[in-house]
């Protein structure tokens, strides 16, 4: 696989490269919600935007854009690619 | 009756799908959640009459929220399920398709927004599609009406399907599976449209972008309302609507009772629309020219919005400054629906997850959020003193609006919910989409409000003549005058707008207040208790004690701004 090891929560990650989600911490509810949108471990995902501090999270998988709070955004584990 | 339901994700066009089946109108706007109570209306089964049900947009079955719990248990009476597929976005609607069709109720699919796909370089295989998934899949789009017929007429014979219940696991790799089988896509560059929908979420333009969406939205409004008002409404009621009055007026005798109710007082002799109080004269032109034109202008330019797909985004940007209100940017649209009128306001905050967030954006719509009846008066008796008074009280109920939303969320206990928001692509609104939404509106508007205009005239007029009023004034004038700086009148006006705000600020115009007084008068009336209308949502959606919370701080919050005002300006 073209990732490198370099996993971190998806609101540090960059914006406009693919990022591989490895996993969704935190309660089931949002696991849920999160699954049923389309994101989930082992899907390729690009973020289009982060807002500075702690602002929402927009990104692009399949045909999709989500926005998605700080709070969750921190819970995602994606991998880069570098 | 044979029941049948429509359902699928939220967003999908499940609404259009219905008024087209059913003739009946259902409000549908570009973004997901808009129906948020179920609709239903009927149809012909087989020359049978059905009952359709527009039920809300739900992703699974697993009933995780509300919308969930309630779908779950209507497709327990279900005859037939109409599950409505965006077709631009197959992968994650089959899921839902694929859960559906493991309940084993006949099933037709309707692979919805079909122009889209096939405009945006998706090309799905109807007839292996159908094969894989075991019933009937017709394209259709929804706002022209295309492919409707073809679906009414499948949903008679629709096979009751067979499959096995999965795991989620299980699903999504049957969904990557199928999606492989039945889907190329061809490569296009980058849209215009998602040039401008990548840049509307990005803080850098999209700061810039909202400012100036609001600009031009409030633009609008100002103009093609005051336009109606200045070129047809207040003509039409000088011209055709006052000779009328004039002859009526002359065939009563001027200082009875009749008089008094239908006309009003002549001032210097003559009717005047906004002075003389009587149901015809000023109950008929505070309605129909002073607000009327408003909400119309209103409701176009946030029909536009919505169907554009816009909120969605301004819901991103709007985020970070949310969360210090307890709330997530998506309640932006319970304010947004709330600047139209309250009531939908309220109704709309059914889209937020938990009751906290619910309470408190109910709470400040019904306190900081002037509907579009408040702010056509607004602008009728300040907008000729100076704009610039006007925008004192949007300013003020603006600082409120944060300040309240602030000390809310500290001193409730609870944590605010994290956004987790679908943006669905940019769509150029349909003007027959548009068209229907604002019809129902306006229909609204004169069945709902205009009654309750005409009413409170009604009762100022009795009030008046049984010397009511006077009392109360004697009572609380003194009150009044000592902390808000008002003349004891306008308490009658303040009293008044718990029925109309439009009505009480026009009482207000007419007791010749210097514009520091109708500033502070006016965004008292507007913080002060919600009318009637809005009172009985507020109750219904919060209980009695969420009310009379929400009542406790509506009356603190209203004196002190009251108070505030008086002693800066």
């Amino acid at each position: 696989m073209a990732y490198v090891e370099t996993q971190v929560p998806l609101d540090r990650a960059e914006s406009g490269q693919p990022l591989l989600v490895v996993a969704v911490e935190g309660g089931r509810q949002v696991h849920d919600r999160l699954k049923s949108l389309g994101i989930r471990p082992g899907v390729v995902i690009q973020k289009i935007s982060g807002h500075a501090g702690s602002g929402p999270v927009v990104v692009r998988h399949g045909r999709s854009q989500t926005a998605l709070g700080h709070g969750v955004a921190h819970r995602i584990l994606v991998e880069m690619s570098k | 009756m044979r029941r049948i339901l429509l359902m699928g994700n939220p967003n999908v066009g499940k609404s259009v799908v219905f008024s087209r089946l059913t003739g009946v109108r259902a409000i549908s706007a570009n973004y997901p959640g808009t129906t948020v109570e179920f609709t239903q209306g009927e149809m012909l089964l087989d020359d049978e009459r059905a009952l359709l049900i527009d039920v809300p947009g739900v992703y699974g079955l697993e009933a995780t929220c509300k919308a969930e719990e309630i779908a779950v248990k209507m497709l327990e009476e279900a005859d037939v399920v109409v599950d409505v597929v965006d077709s631009t976005n197959l992968e994650r609607n089959l899921h839902l398709t694929l859960h559906l069709l493991e309940q084993h109720v006949p099933m037709v699919v309707a692979l919805n927004i079909w122009d889209d796909a096939q405009h945006h370089g998706v090309h799905i295989d109807q007839g292996k599609l159908e094969e894989l998934l075991g019933v009937p899949a017709v394209p259709t789009v929804a706002v022209t009406g295309e492919g409707i017929k073809e679906l009414a007429m499948h949903l008679a014979s629709a096979p009751k399907p067979t499959r096995a219940p999965m795991t989620e696991e299980q699903r999504w790799t049957e969904v990557g599976r199928i999606v492989n089988e039945v889907q190329t896509l061809t490569h296009r560059h980058h849209t215009f449209g998602e040039l401008l929908s990548d840049a509307s979420v990005r803080p850098t333009t999209g700061l810039p972008i909202a400012a100036l969406m609001l600009f031009l939205s409030f633009a609008c409004i100002r103009v093609i309302g005051e336009g109606l008002i200045r070129l047809i409404f207040d003509p039409a009621f000088q011209g055709i609507w006052k000779p009328v009055l004039v002859r009526l007026s002359a065939s009563l005798d001027p200082a009875g009772f009749w008089h008094e109710l239908f006309i009003g007082a002549l001032v210097k002799g003559e009717i005047d629309f906004v002075q003389s109080f009587g149901l015809l004269s000023t109950g008929l032109y505070v309605a129909v020219t002073m607000v009327f034109p408003y909400v119309l202008a209103f409701y176009l330019v946030l029909s536009l919005l919505e169907d554009f797909g816009y909120l969605p985004r301004l819901a991103v940007l709007l985020d970070t400054l949310m969360h210090r209100m307890g709330l997530h940017g998506w309640a932006i649209i319970p304010m947004l629906l709330g600047l139209g009128c309250n009531v939908p306001g309220i109704m709309a905050t059914r889209v937020l997850e938990s009751p906290r967030e619910r309470w408190i954006a109910a709470t400040l719509v019904s306190i900081a959020v002037p509907c579009a009846s408040l702010q056509a008066m607004m602008w009728g008796v300040l907008g000729h003193h100076s704009a610039w008074y006007v925008g004192g009280v949007y300013g003020a109920l603006f600082v409120v609006w944060i300040v309240l939303g602030w000390i809310l969320n500290v001193i409730l206990k609870g944590m605010s919910p994290e956004l987790i928001l679908e943006i669905p692509p940019y769509r150029m609104p349909s003007p027959r989409a548009i068209g229907f939404k604002l019809w129902t509106r306006i229909q609204q508007y004169f069945k709902e409000a205009v009654p309750f205009v005409l009413l409170g005239v009604l009762i100022v007029n009795l009030l008046n003549r049984a010397r009511v009023f006077d009392v109360i004034a004697h009572a609380v004038g003194p009150i009044v005058r000592r902390l808000f700086g008002l003349p004891q009148e306008a308490v009658l006006a303040l009293v008044l707008g718990f029925l109309r705000k439009d009505i009480a600020v026009g009482m207000l115009g007419s007791l010749n207040l210097t514009p520091k007084q109708l500033v502070v008068s006016v965004t008292v009336l507007a913080m002060s208790f919600p009318c009637i209308a809005t009172f009985i949502v507020l109750a219904r959606e919060l209980g009695i004690r969420g009310l009379a919370k929400s009542v406790g701080v509506m009356i603190a919050g209203s004196l002190a701004a009251g108070v505030l005002l008086n002693l800066v300006l």
